[in-house]
């Protein structure tokens, strides 16, 4: 997805994430990203929470 | 020491320098950059979170660039979302640019890890006209 952020702006994203299976609950490793680059690739913020499987 | 760090250097098109370090659970950090520009430099992004961890990123360009402010939001707000198994569950990203107007990319991954999971995306909202579909793995 690519979107026009401007100057001191704000934007809000929904990540929807669906589970086929069992995700352990590992904070550090099991996570999903969020990756925000520029046009020429060069990244410019990304943020990342865990996931987890309901038990 | 409770950290490890990585530095390197990395020069893109318009001679963008970065550095990176990581930061071990439980671990902190202070660092200071000093920068000696031959010319206009723009200092763009701080990165609680990269692609590979919890990883800090700051980069140094000749032009500037957008610099986008991202957090993580999830309900409740424990920092895990919690997802039924063969279920859906969504988190919330905020996002502020602090530099210069562009246009930006988001996608979404799991970085290292391989997990049984299909990721979407939809946003942003800023105005009520820009509404983006959802799409899978953006």
């Amino acid at each position: 997805m690519t979107t026009r952020i401007d100057a001191r702006e704000t934007a809000a994203f929904g990540v929807f994430v669906s589970a086929a299976g069992d995700i352990a609950l590992d904070p550090a490793a099991n996570r999903v990203f969020l990756v925000f680059t520029d046009p020429s690739g060069v990244s410019v913020a990304g943020t990342s929470l865990a996931v987890a499987t309901a038990p | 020491m409770s950290e490890q760090l990585q530095l390197s250097r990395a020069e893109s098109a318009d001679d963008g320098v970065t550095w990176s370090s990581t930061l071990l659970p439980g671990g902190f950090s202070a660092r200071a950059a000093i920068v000696t520009p031959d010319g206009a430099v723009h200092v763009a992004g701080l990165q609680s979170a990269g692609r590979q961890g919890n990883t800090e990123q700051i980069g140094s360009f000749a032009v500037p660039k957008s610099d986008i402010v991202a957090l993580s939001v999830s309900h409740p707000n424990t920092g895990i979302l919690t997802v039924p198994k063969n279920g859906s569950s969504a988190f919330t990203v905020a996002a502020a640019n602090v530099g210069v107007s562009g246009d930006i990319r988001v996608s979404a991954n799991t970085g290292r890890a391989t997990l049984p999971a299909q990721i979407s995306c939809a946003g942003p909202t800023p105005r009520p006209d820009c509404a983006h579909p959802r799409s899978a793995r953006p």
